[in-house]
Protein backbone atom coordinates (compact mmCIF):
# COMPACT_ATOMS: atom_id res chain seq x y z
CA UNK A 1 0.00 0.00 0.00
CA UNK A 2 1.12 3.42 -0.31
CA UNK A 3 0.78 5.86 2.17
CA UNK A 4 0.35 8.88 0.47
CA UNK A 5 -2.21 7.47 -1.96
CA UNK A 6 -4.06 6.61 0.51
CA UNK A 7 -3.76 9.71 2.39
CA UNK A 8 -5.15 11.44 -0.12
CA UNK A 9 -7.96 9.46 -1.56
CA UNK A 10 -9.07 8.86 2.25
CA UNK A 11 -9.38 13.32 2.35
CA UNK A 12 -10.93 13.28 -0.91
CA UNK A 13 -13.53 10.94 -0.66
CA UNK A 14 -15.14 12.33 3.01
CA UNK A 15 -17.66 14.87 1.55
CA UNK A 16 -19.62 12.09 0.56
CA UNK A 17 -18.87 9.56 3.97
CA UNK A 18 -19.57 12.26 5.97
CA UNK A 19 -22.89 12.88 4.41
CA UNK A 20 -23.53 9.26 3.68
CA UNK A 21 -22.95 9.15 7.96
CA UNK A 22 -25.49 12.07 8.77
CA UNK A 23 -28.19 9.92 7.06
CA UNK A 24 -27.47 6.74 8.58
CA UNK A 25 -27.14 8.63 12.16
CA UNK A 26 -30.11 10.43 11.92
CA UNK A 27 -31.81 7.46 10.32
CA UNK A 28 -31.02 5.04 13.00
CA UNK A 29 -31.45 7.67 16.08
CA UNK A 30 -35.25 8.58 14.04
CA UNK A 31 -36.27 4.85 14.33
CA UNK A 32 -35.48 4.09 17.98
CA UNK A 33 -37.12 7.77 19.05
CA UNK A 34 -40.11 6.14 17.26
CA UNK A 35 -39.57 2.80 19.32
CA UNK A 36 -39.33 4.96 22.12
CA UNK A 37 -42.67 6.77 21.71
CA UNK A 38 -44.72 3.79 20.43
CA UNK A 39 -43.34 1.39 22.90
CA UNK A 40 -45.82 1.67 26.12
CA UNK A 41 -48.71 0.67 23.73
CA UNK A 42 -46.65 -1.47 21.99
CA UNK A 43 -49.51 -4.02 21.61
CA UNK A 44 -51.84 -1.34 19.98
CA UNK A 45 -49.63 -0.65 17.21
CA UNK A 46 -48.80 -4.62 16.32
CA UNK A 47 -52.62 -4.75 16.52
CA UNK A 48 -52.34 -1.85 13.53
CA UNK A 49 -49.58 -4.13 11.77
CA UNK A 50 -51.43 -6.96 12.24
CA UNK A 51 -54.13 -5.86 9.84
CA UNK A 52 -51.22 -5.78 6.86
CA UNK A 53 -51.66 -8.31 4.83
CA UNK A 54 -48.72 -11.07 5.72
CA UNK A 55 -47.20 -10.92 2.07
CA UNK A 56 -46.36 -7.38 3.14
CA UNK A 57 -45.12 -8.09 6.26
CA UNK A 58 -42.67 -10.75 4.73
CA UNK A 59 -41.98 -8.32 1.85
CA UNK A 60 -40.87 -5.51 4.71
CA UNK A 61 -39.45 -7.94 7.19
CA UNK A 62 -42.01 -6.82 9.77
CA UNK A 63 -41.48 -9.01 12.45
CA UNK A 64 -43.71 -7.46 14.97
CA UNK A 65 -44.30 -10.28 16.80
CA UNK A 66 -40.63 -9.45 18.19
CA UNK A 67 -41.55 -5.72 18.55
CA UNK A 68 -42.09 -6.16 22.25
CA UNK A 69 -37.93 -6.01 22.53
CA UNK A 70 -35.82 -2.76 20.91
CA UNK A 71 -33.87 -5.63 19.09
CA UNK A 72 -36.63 -6.97 17.16
CA UNK A 73 -37.91 -3.56 16.01
CA UNK A 74 -34.07 -2.30 15.34
CA UNK A 75 -33.93 -4.99 12.90
CA UNK A 76 -36.92 -4.23 10.91
CA UNK A 77 -35.10 -1.02 10.15
CA UNK A 78 -32.07 -1.85 10.17
CA UNK A 79 -31.77 -3.22 7.01
CA UNK A 80 -32.62 0.03 5.49
CA UNK A 81 -30.32 2.05 7.15
CA UNK A 82 -27.36 -0.72 6.77
CA UNK A 83 -27.34 -2.77 3.80
CA UNK A 84 -29.29 -0.46 1.52
CA UNK A 85 -28.23 3.29 2.55
CA UNK A 86 -24.98 2.54 3.25
CA UNK A 87 -24.87 -0.62 0.82
CA UNK A 88 -25.72 2.08 -2.14
CA UNK A 89 -23.17 4.50 -0.79
CA UNK A 90 -20.58 1.37 -0.77
CA UNK A 91 -21.03 0.38 -3.94
CA UNK A 92 -20.98 4.02 -5.35
CA UNK A 93 -17.62 4.19 -3.62
CA UNK A 94 -16.84 1.49 -5.35
CA UNK A 95 -17.02 2.62 -8.64
CA UNK A 96 -15.76 6.17 -8.10
CA UNK A 97 -12.26 4.73 -6.55
CA UNK A 98 -10.65 4.05 -9.61
CA UNK A 99 -12.93 5.38 -12.66
CA UNK A 100 -12.58 9.21 -11.16
CA UNK A 101 -9.19 8.84 -12.35
CA UNK A 102 -10.25 7.85 -16.04
CA UNK A 103 -12.35 9.91 -15.98
CA UNK A 104 -10.95 13.00 -14.98
CA UNK A 105 -7.18 12.11 -16.80
CA UNK A 106 -5.60 12.09 -13.84
CA UNK A 107 -4.59 8.41 -14.06
CA UNK A 108 -1.84 9.55 -16.39
CA UNK A 109 -0.35 11.92 -13.54
CA UNK A 110 -0.77 8.80 -11.11
CA UNK A 111 0.37 6.28 -12.88
CA UNK A 112 3.53 8.53 -14.34
CA UNK A 113 4.91 8.36 -10.30
CA UNK A 114 6.92 5.41 -9.10
CA UNK A 115 3.94 3.20 -7.70
CA UNK A 116 2.49 -0.10 -8.96
CA UNK A 117 -0.49 -1.06 -9.41
CA UNK A 118 -1.05 -3.43 -6.69
CA UNK A 119 -0.43 -0.43 -4.83
CA UNK A 120 -2.42 1.82 -6.41
CA UNK A 121 -5.26 -1.14 -5.80
CA UNK A 122 -4.14 -1.55 -2.35
CA UNK A 123 -4.29 1.90 -1.10
CA UNK A 124 -7.77 2.25 -3.14
CA UNK A 125 -9.36 -0.44 -1.35
CA UNK A 126 -7.93 0.13 2.07
CA UNK A 127 -9.52 3.66 1.84
CA UNK A 128 -12.75 2.16 1.00
CA UNK A 129 -12.40 -0.49 3.69
CA UNK A 130 -12.00 2.64 6.35
CA UNK A 131 -14.58 4.50 4.89
CA UNK A 132 -17.17 2.17 5.32
CA UNK A 133 -15.91 0.93 8.83
CA UNK A 134 -16.33 4.34 10.35
CA UNK A 135 -19.55 4.55 8.91
CA UNK A 136 -20.76 1.35 10.13
CA UNK A 137 -18.87 1.68 13.43
CA UNK A 138 -20.89 4.82 13.78
CA UNK A 139 -24.54 3.44 12.96
CA UNK A 140 -23.30 0.97 15.14
CA UNK A 141 -22.61 2.72 18.52
CA UNK A 142 -25.78 5.24 17.11
CA UNK A 143 -27.86 1.57 17.45
CA UNK A 144 -26.19 0.51 20.25
CA UNK A 145 -26.49 3.68 22.78
CA UNK A 146 -30.01 4.51 21.31
CA UNK A 147 -31.19 1.16 22.07
CA UNK A 148 -29.51 0.90 25.17
CA UNK A 149 -31.29 4.03 26.31
CA UNK A 150 -34.33 2.82 24.79
CA UNK A 151 -34.30 0.12 26.54
CA UNK A 152 -32.54 1.20 29.98
CA UNK A 153 -29.55 -1.26 28.72
CA UNK A 154 -31.86 -4.56 28.84
CA UNK A 155 -30.16 -5.35 25.20
CA UNK A 156 -28.15 -8.55 23.92
CA UNK A 157 -25.19 -6.08 22.68
CA UNK A 158 -23.94 -9.73 21.42
CA UNK A 159 -26.51 -9.57 18.80
CA UNK A 160 -26.40 -6.42 17.87
CA UNK A 161 -22.54 -6.75 16.96
CA UNK A 162 -22.99 -9.90 14.82
CA UNK A 163 -26.10 -8.31 13.02
CA UNK A 164 -23.81 -4.97 12.13
CA UNK A 165 -20.86 -7.37 11.19
CA UNK A 166 -23.22 -8.84 8.76
CA UNK A 167 -24.21 -5.21 7.62
CA UNK A 168 -20.54 -4.49 7.26
CA UNK A 169 -20.01 -7.55 5.55
CA UNK A 170 -22.53 -6.84 2.56
CA UNK A 171 -21.47 -3.26 2.66
CA UNK A 172 -17.93 -4.42 1.28
CA UNK A 173 -19.58 -6.92 -0.96
CA UNK A 174 -21.47 -4.28 -3.11
CA UNK A 175 -18.23 -2.26 -2.51
CA UNK A 176 -15.95 -4.92 -4.18
CA UNK A 177 -18.71 -5.22 -6.69
CA UNK A 178 -18.54 -2.24 -8.00
CA UNK A 179 -14.73 -1.62 -7.94
CA UNK A 180 -14.24 -4.54 -9.83
CA UNK A 181 -16.81 -3.69 -12.54
CA UNK A 182 -14.87 -0.75 -13.20
CA UNK A 183 -11.51 -2.80 -13.02
CA UNK A 184 -13.18 -4.50 -15.75
CA UNK A 185 -14.45 -1.42 -17.92
CA UNK A 186 -12.45 -0.67 -20.70
CA UNK A 187 -12.81 2.78 -20.17
CA UNK A 188 -13.98 3.30 -16.54
CA UNK A 189 -16.76 6.08 -15.55
CA UNK A 190 -18.80 6.44 -12.89
CA UNK A 191 -21.80 3.79 -12.60
CA UNK A 192 -23.77 5.68 -9.53
CA UNK A 193 -26.96 4.78 -11.57
CA UNK A 194 -25.88 1.03 -11.84
CA UNK A 195 -24.36 0.35 -8.51
CA UNK A 196 -27.87 1.78 -6.91
CA UNK A 197 -29.58 -0.31 -9.28
CA UNK A 198 -27.72 -3.32 -8.32
CA UNK A 199 -28.24 -2.66 -4.38
CA UNK A 200 -32.62 -1.76 -4.91
CA UNK A 201 -32.42 -4.94 -7.73
CA UNK A 202 -31.12 -7.37 -5.78
CA UNK A 203 -33.01 -6.34 -2.05
CA UNK A 204 -36.37 -5.90 -4.37
CA UNK A 205 -35.62 -9.57 -5.87
CA UNK A 206 -34.86 -10.65 -2.45
CA UNK A 207 -38.31 -9.06 -1.17
CA UNK A 208 -40.58 -10.81 -4.36
CA UNK A 209 -38.80 -14.41 -3.60
CA UNK A 210 -39.99 -14.19 -0.45
CA UNK A 211 -43.66 -12.99 -0.99
CA UNK A 212 -43.79 -15.45 -3.63
CA UNK A 213 -42.64 -18.26 -1.77
CA UNK A 214 -42.42 -20.92 -4.12
CA UNK A 215 -38.62 -20.23 -5.53
CA UNK A 216 -36.85 -20.18 -2.18
CA UNK A 217 -33.64 -21.40 -4.21
CA UNK A 218 -33.71 -18.19 -6.10
CA UNK A 219 -32.86 -16.36 -2.52
CA UNK A 220 -29.55 -18.01 -2.94
CA UNK A 221 -28.60 -15.79 -5.32
CA UNK A 222 -29.07 -12.21 -3.93
CA UNK A 223 -26.89 -11.11 -1.17
CA UNK A 224 -29.47 -10.28 1.26
CA UNK A 225 -30.21 -13.80 1.80
CA UNK A 226 -26.67 -14.11 3.22
CA UNK A 227 -27.40 -11.90 6.32
CA UNK A 228 -28.97 -13.24 9.23
CA UNK A 229 -32.03 -10.50 10.82
CA UNK A 230 -33.50 -13.35 13.61
CA UNK A 231 -31.18 -11.39 15.72
CA UNK A 232 -33.40 -11.67 18.78
CA UNK A 233 -33.23 -15.46 18.26
CA UNK A 234 -31.41 -16.80 21.66
CA UNK A 235 -29.17 -19.03 19.49
CA UNK A 236 -28.18 -16.06 16.97
CA UNK A 237 -24.90 -15.81 15.87
CA UNK A 238 -22.38 -16.33 12.94
CA UNK A 239 -23.63 -19.24 10.18
CA UNK A 240 -20.51 -20.80 8.85
CA UNK A 241 -22.50 -20.94 5.15
CA UNK A 242 -23.08 -17.36 5.35
CA UNK A 243 -19.71 -16.15 5.99
CA UNK A 244 -18.13 -18.31 3.70
CA UNK A 245 -20.20 -16.90 0.76
CA UNK A 246 -18.64 -13.27 1.91
CA UNK A 247 -15.48 -14.17 2.32
CA UNK A 248 -15.23 -16.45 -1.09
CA UNK A 249 -17.11 -13.54 -3.12
CA UNK A 250 -15.28 -10.92 -1.62
CA UNK A 251 -11.95 -12.48 -1.85
CA UNK A 252 -12.76 -13.71 -5.48
CA UNK A 253 -13.84 -10.11 -6.33
CA UNK A 254 -10.12 -8.64 -4.68
CA UNK A 255 -8.13 -11.17 -6.09
CA UNK A 256 -9.63 -10.32 -10.01
CA UNK A 257 -9.61 -6.88 -9.45
CA UNK A 258 -5.95 -7.20 -9.01
CA UNK A 259 -5.73 -9.61 -11.17
CA UNK A 260 -7.63 -7.29 -14.63
CA UNK A 261 -5.86 -4.12 -12.97
CA UNK A 262 -2.07 -5.41 -12.94
CA UNK A 263 -2.68 -5.68 -17.15
CA UNK A 264 -5.23 -3.48 -18.26
CA UNK A 265 -4.99 -0.29 -20.40
CA UNK A 266 -5.29 2.68 -19.17
CA UNK A 267 -7.20 4.81 -22.08
CA UNK A 268 -7.09 8.27 -21.03
CA UNK B 1 23.55 1.00 -21.61
CA UNK B 2 21.15 2.39 -23.54
CA UNK B 3 18.36 5.23 -22.19
CA UNK B 4 15.78 4.10 -23.90
CA UNK B 5 16.00 0.94 -26.23
CA UNK B 6 12.72 -0.46 -27.84
CA UNK B 7 12.87 -4.05 -30.07
CA UNK B 8 9.46 -4.09 -32.77
CA UNK B 9 7.58 -2.52 -29.98
CA UNK B 10 4.20 -2.83 -30.80
CA UNK B 11 0.72 -2.09 -29.93
CA UNK B 12 -2.52 -2.15 -31.65
CA UNK B 13 -5.80 -1.21 -29.47
CA UNK B 14 -7.82 -4.44 -30.88
CA UNK B 15 -8.26 -3.43 -34.79
CA UNK B 16 -6.57 -0.51 -34.65
CA UNK B 17 -3.14 0.40 -35.08
CA UNK B 18 -1.18 2.39 -32.77
CA UNK B 19 2.41 1.68 -33.03
CA UNK B 20 4.15 -0.69 -35.05
CA UNK B 21 7.94 -2.59 -34.75
CA UNK B 22 9.26 0.46 -33.19
CA UNK B 23 13.26 0.36 -32.80
CA UNK B 24 14.68 3.07 -31.00
CA UNK B 25 17.91 2.91 -29.21
CA UNK B 26 18.62 6.51 -27.25
CA UNK B 27 21.97 7.28 -25.85
CA UNK B 28 21.85 8.63 -21.87
CA UNK B 29 22.55 11.90 -21.96
CA UNK B 30 21.09 12.59 -25.46
CA UNK B 31 18.25 15.05 -26.34
CA UNK B 32 16.23 12.82 -28.56
CA UNK B 33 13.33 14.42 -30.89
CA UNK B 34 10.42 12.53 -31.52
CA UNK B 35 7.97 14.13 -34.22
CA UNK B 36 5.20 13.59 -36.53
CA UNK B 37 1.42 14.42 -36.58
CA UNK B 38 -1.33 14.12 -34.62
CA UNK B 39 -2.27 10.33 -34.48
CA UNK B 40 1.11 9.13 -35.70
CA UNK B 41 2.23 7.43 -32.51
CA UNK B 42 3.89 9.69 -30.10
CA UNK B 43 1.77 9.45 -27.56
CA UNK B 44 1.05 5.59 -27.59
CA UNK B 45 4.56 5.17 -27.51
CA UNK B 46 5.25 7.24 -24.37
CA UNK B 47 2.20 5.68 -22.71
CA UNK B 48 4.03 2.54 -23.16
CA UNK B 49 7.47 3.82 -21.84
CA UNK B 50 4.92 4.94 -18.85
CA UNK B 51 3.36 1.66 -18.45
CA UNK B 52 0.28 3.22 -18.79
CA UNK B 53 -0.22 1.06 -22.25
CA UNK B 54 1.32 -3.08 -22.42
CA UNK B 55 2.44 -3.77 -25.55
CA UNK B 56 0.80 -5.70 -28.18
CA UNK B 57 4.02 -7.33 -29.21
CA UNK B 58 7.94 -6.34 -28.81
CA UNK B 59 9.82 -5.37 -26.02
CA UNK B 60 11.28 -2.19 -24.09
CA UNK B 61 13.70 -0.85 -21.74
CA UNK B 62 14.64 2.12 -19.40
CA UNK B 63 18.11 2.03 -18.46
CA UNK B 64 17.79 -1.68 -19.02
CA UNK B 65 14.13 -2.01 -16.44
CA UNK B 66 11.54 -3.69 -18.36
CA UNK B 67 9.20 -1.19 -19.20
CA UNK B 68 5.99 -3.95 -18.60
CA UNK B 69 7.77 -5.57 -15.29
CA UNK B 70 9.43 -2.79 -14.11
CA UNK B 71 7.40 0.29 -14.55
CA UNK B 72 7.94 1.53 -10.62
CA UNK B 73 11.61 1.46 -10.86
CA UNK B 74 11.91 3.18 -14.19
CA UNK B 75 9.31 5.86 -12.90
CA UNK B 76 11.73 6.85 -9.98
CA UNK B 77 14.03 7.69 -12.41
CA UNK B 78 11.53 9.77 -15.34
CA UNK B 79 9.99 13.14 -15.11
CA UNK B 80 7.10 13.40 -17.56
CA UNK B 81 5.60 16.63 -19.35
CA UNK B 82 2.13 15.36 -20.82
CA UNK B 83 0.62 17.47 -23.45
CA UNK B 84 -2.54 17.91 -21.92
CA UNK B 85 -2.38 18.51 -18.49
CA UNK B 86 -4.93 16.77 -16.28
CA UNK B 87 -4.35 17.36 -12.36
CA UNK B 88 -6.59 17.04 -9.41
CA UNK B 89 -8.49 19.91 -10.00
CA UNK B 90 -9.37 20.59 -5.99
CA UNK B 91 -6.11 20.81 -5.37
CA UNK B 92 -3.45 24.20 -5.07
CA UNK B 93 -0.39 24.08 -7.11
CA UNK B 94 1.34 23.75 -3.64
CA UNK B 95 -0.22 20.32 -2.93
CA UNK B 96 -0.69 18.89 -6.02
CA UNK B 97 3.85 19.03 -6.41
CA UNK B 98 4.26 18.56 -2.88
CA UNK B 99 1.69 15.44 -3.50
CA UNK B 100 4.10 14.94 -6.30
CA UNK B 101 7.15 15.03 -4.19
CA UNK B 102 5.96 12.44 -1.34
CA UNK B 103 6.01 9.59 -4.12
CA UNK B 104 9.39 10.21 -4.74
CA UNK B 105 10.45 10.92 -1.08
CA UNK B 106 11.87 13.92 -2.04
CA UNK B 107 11.24 17.64 -0.04
CA UNK B 108 11.20 21.01 -2.28
CA UNK B 109 14.50 22.21 -2.21
CA UNK B 110 15.76 25.73 -3.13
CA UNK B 111 15.45 24.06 -6.59
CA UNK B 112 11.92 23.95 -6.33
CA UNK B 113 11.84 28.17 -5.18
CA UNK B 114 14.42 28.66 -8.23
CA UNK B 115 11.80 26.90 -10.80
CA UNK B 116 8.68 29.14 -9.37
CA UNK B 117 10.40 32.02 -9.69
CA UNK B 118 11.92 31.42 -13.23
CA UNK B 119 8.11 29.77 -14.41
CA UNK B 120 6.45 32.47 -12.48
CA UNK B 121 3.52 30.23 -10.84
CA UNK B 122 1.65 31.09 -8.24
CA UNK B 123 1.95 28.29 -5.55
CA UNK B 124 -1.20 29.34 -3.67
CA UNK B 125 -3.99 28.69 -6.88
CA UNK B 126 -6.37 25.94 -7.71
CA UNK B 127 -5.37 23.59 -10.21
CA UNK B 128 -9.07 24.26 -12.23
CA UNK B 129 -8.59 28.39 -12.10
CA UNK B 130 -5.02 27.56 -14.22
CA UNK B 131 -4.83 28.53 -17.87
CA UNK B 132 -3.59 25.90 -20.00
CA UNK B 133 -0.01 27.54 -20.01
CA UNK B 134 0.16 27.75 -15.87
CA UNK B 135 -0.93 24.34 -15.89
CA UNK B 136 1.93 23.35 -18.17
CA UNK B 137 4.46 25.15 -15.75
CA UNK B 138 2.86 22.86 -12.94
CA UNK B 139 3.63 20.21 -14.86
CA UNK B 140 7.28 21.01 -15.98
CA UNK B 141 7.90 21.76 -12.34
CA UNK B 142 6.47 18.54 -11.08
CA UNK B 143 8.42 17.16 -13.60
CA UNK B 144 12.06 18.15 -12.10
CA UNK B 145 11.42 17.87 -8.24
CA UNK B 146 13.06 14.54 -7.90
CA UNK B 147 16.24 15.58 -11.00
CA UNK B 148 15.40 12.67 -12.93
CA UNK B 149 18.06 11.17 -15.20
CA UNK B 150 15.34 11.18 -18.30
CA UNK B 151 12.61 13.61 -18.88
CA UNK B 152 9.91 11.97 -21.66
CA UNK B 153 8.31 15.33 -22.60
CA UNK B 154 4.59 15.36 -25.09
CA UNK B 155 4.31 18.47 -26.64
CA UNK B 156 5.76 20.63 -23.93
CA UNK B 157 5.79 23.81 -25.48
CA UNK B 158 2.15 24.09 -26.74
CA UNK B 159 0.22 26.69 -24.47
CA UNK B 160 3.19 28.16 -23.37
CA UNK B 161 4.57 31.44 -24.40
CA UNK B 162 7.60 32.38 -26.13
CA UNK B 163 8.91 33.91 -22.82
CA UNK B 164 8.38 30.72 -21.32
CA UNK B 165 9.47 28.77 -23.66
CA UNK B 166 12.89 30.28 -23.40
CA UNK B 167 12.82 29.79 -20.13
CA UNK B 168 11.65 26.19 -20.43
CA UNK B 169 14.66 25.50 -23.06
CA UNK B 170 16.59 26.97 -20.49
CA UNK B 171 15.87 24.68 -17.58
CA UNK B 172 15.88 21.57 -19.91
CA UNK B 173 20.00 22.27 -21.24
CA UNK B 174 20.55 22.91 -17.77
CA UNK B 175 19.43 19.37 -17.04
CA UNK B 176 20.59 17.91 -19.79
CA UNK B 177 24.12 19.67 -18.89
CA UNK B 178 23.55 17.51 -15.98
CA UNK B 179 23.69 14.11 -17.80
CA UNK B 180 19.52 13.90 -18.10
CA UNK B 181 18.45 12.04 -21.12
CA UNK B 182 15.79 13.89 -23.07
CA UNK B 183 12.89 12.28 -25.05
CA UNK B 184 11.26 15.63 -26.64
CA UNK B 185 7.83 14.57 -28.63
CA UNK B 186 6.17 17.16 -30.90
CA UNK B 187 4.92 18.23 -33.80
CA UNK B 188 6.47 21.39 -34.25
CA UNK B 189 9.88 21.14 -36.54
CA UNK B 190 11.49 24.46 -34.95
CA UNK B 191 11.61 23.43 -31.38
CA UNK B 192 13.09 20.08 -31.89
CA UNK B 193 15.65 21.60 -34.54
CA UNK B 194 16.74 24.34 -32.05
CA UNK B 195 17.10 21.78 -29.19
CA UNK B 196 17.86 18.03 -30.33
CA UNK B 197 20.43 16.36 -30.81
CA UNK B 198 18.67 13.57 -32.95
CA UNK B 199 15.39 13.08 -34.36
CA UNK B 200 13.23 10.05 -35.02
CA UNK B 201 10.23 10.73 -37.56
CA UNK B 202 6.98 8.59 -36.76
CA UNK B 203 4.19 8.20 -39.20
CA UNK B 204 1.14 6.14 -39.26
CA UNK B 205 3.13 4.41 -36.65
CA UNK B 206 6.28 3.33 -37.95
CA UNK B 207 9.92 5.32 -37.49
CA UNK B 208 9.87 6.48 -41.35
CA UNK B 209 13.69 8.00 -40.31
CA UNK B 210 16.23 8.65 -38.18
CA UNK B 211 18.68 11.67 -38.19
CA UNK B 212 21.16 13.77 -36.52
CA UNK B 213 19.85 17.41 -36.19
CA UNK B 214 22.08 18.46 -38.85
CA UNK B 215 21.77 16.31 -41.97
CA UNK B 216 17.90 16.95 -40.89
CA UNK B 217 18.88 20.77 -41.00
CA UNK B 218 20.67 20.20 -44.58
CA UNK B 219 17.45 18.75 -45.93
CA UNK B 220 14.47 20.79 -44.12
CA UNK B 221 12.31 22.77 -46.51
CA UNK B 222 10.37 25.93 -45.93
CA UNK B 223 7.58 27.57 -47.25
CA UNK B 224 7.60 30.53 -49.34
CA UNK B 225 4.63 32.61 -49.94
CA UNK B 226 4.69 35.75 -51.75
CA UNK B 227 1.89 38.16 -52.97
CA UNK B 228 2.53 40.00 -55.76
CA UNK B 229 1.78 43.80 -56.93
CA UNK B 230 -1.68 43.92 -58.16
CA UNK B 231 -1.68 43.72 -62.29
CA UNK B 232 2.25 42.17 -62.14
CA UNK B 233 3.01 38.87 -64.08
CA UNK B 234 4.43 36.05 -62.47
CA UNK B 235 7.58 34.35 -63.75
CA UNK B 236 8.50 30.71 -63.42
CA UNK B 237 11.54 30.70 -60.80
CA UNK B 238 14.48 29.26 -62.28
CA UNK B 239 16.53 28.60 -58.70
CA UNK B 240 17.31 24.58 -58.25
CA UNK B 241 14.79 23.72 -55.13
CA UNK B 242 11.83 25.22 -56.35
CA UNK B 243 9.28 22.37 -55.34
CA UNK B 244 5.03 21.93 -55.07
CA UNK B 245 4.30 25.77 -56.72
CA UNK B 246 0.69 26.54 -55.82
CA UNK B 247 -0.76 29.67 -57.55
CA UNK B 248 -3.80 31.74 -56.67
CA UNK B 249 -4.48 34.93 -58.38
CA UNK B 250 -1.49 36.99 -57.36
CA UNK B 251 -0.58 34.80 -54.52
CA UNK B 252 2.51 31.85 -55.07
CA UNK B 253 3.57 29.85 -52.47
CA UNK B 254 5.83 26.79 -52.79
CA UNK B 255 8.38 24.74 -50.95
CA UNK B 256 12.11 25.21 -51.08
CA UNK B 257 15.16 23.43 -49.98
CA UNK B 258 18.87 25.32 -50.99
CA UNK B 259 20.43 28.81 -50.47
CA UNK B 260 18.07 30.94 -49.22
CA UNK B 261 20.14 34.14 -50.49
CA UNK B 262 19.79 32.77 -53.88
CA UNK B 263 15.81 32.39 -54.18
CA UNK B 264 15.69 35.60 -52.46
CA UNK B 265 18.00 37.44 -55.12
CA UNK B 266 15.14 35.67 -58.01
CA UNK B 267 12.11 37.16 -56.06
CA UNK B 268 14.09 40.64 -55.99
CA UNK B 269 13.60 41.18 -59.51
CA UNK B 270 9.76 40.40 -59.12
CA UNK B 271 7.33 43.75 -57.82
CA UNK B 272 6.31 41.57 -54.74
CA UNK B 273 4.24 43.41 -52.26
CA UNK B 274 4.52 40.82 -49.29
CA UNK B 275 6.80 37.59 -48.34
CA UNK B 276 6.60 35.01 -46.25
CA UNK B 277 9.10 32.28 -44.99
CA UNK B 278 7.65 30.14 -42.44
CA UNK B 279 8.24 26.04 -41.92
CA UNK B 280 6.42 23.24 -43.99
CA UNK B 281 3.39 21.63 -42.01
CA UNK B 282 4.73 17.91 -41.63
CA UNK B 283 2.66 16.64 -44.20
CA UNK B 284 5.11 18.52 -46.25
CA UNK B 285 7.82 17.34 -45.08
CA UNK B 286 6.70 13.63 -44.89
CA UNK B 287 5.44 14.03 -48.89
CA UNK B 288 8.50 16.02 -50.08
CA UNK B 289 11.22 14.60 -47.85
CA UNK B 290 10.55 11.27 -46.65
CA UNK B 291 8.35 9.43 -49.84
CA UNK B 292 11.38 10.76 -51.93
CA UNK B 293 14.41 9.16 -49.78
CA UNK B 294 11.94 6.08 -49.37
CA UNK B 295 12.22 5.89 -53.44
CA UNK B 296 16.30 7.11 -53.51
CA UNK B 297 16.59 3.95 -51.11
CA UNK B 298 14.52 1.41 -53.43
CA UNK B 299 16.39 2.71 -56.68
Amino acid sequence: MNLNLFLKEFKSNLKGSVITSVVVVLYTALSLLIYSSIKENILKVTDFYDIMPESFQVAFNFNINQWDNVLGFYVTYFVYFVPIITGCYSIILGTRLLSKEEQNKTAEFLLSRPISRNQIISSKLFTFFIHILVINLLAFFTGLFGSGIVSEWDLNIKSLIILHTYGYMICLLFGLLGFFITVIMKRAKAITGIGIGIVLGTYFFDVMIRVFGEVQFLLYLTPFKYINLNAHAPDYGFDAWRLIYFFCISGLLIMLSYMFYRRKDILV
Amino acid sequence: MYAIETDKLTKYYGKDRGITDLNLKINEGEIFGFIGPNGSGKTTTIRLFLSLLFPTSGSGKIFNYDIVKDGPRIKKNVGFIPTEVNYYENMTVKELIEYSARFYKVSLDHRFNKLVDALDLDLLRKIDELSMGNKKKVAVIQSLIHNPRLLILDEPTSGLDPLIQNHLFDILNEQNEKGATIFFSSHVLSDVEKFCHRVAFIKDGKIVNENDINSLKEKLLSRITYRLKEGADDILLQTPGVISIEKNKNVTSFLYRGEMSLLLKELSQLPVESITITEPDLEDVFMHYYEGDSREGNN
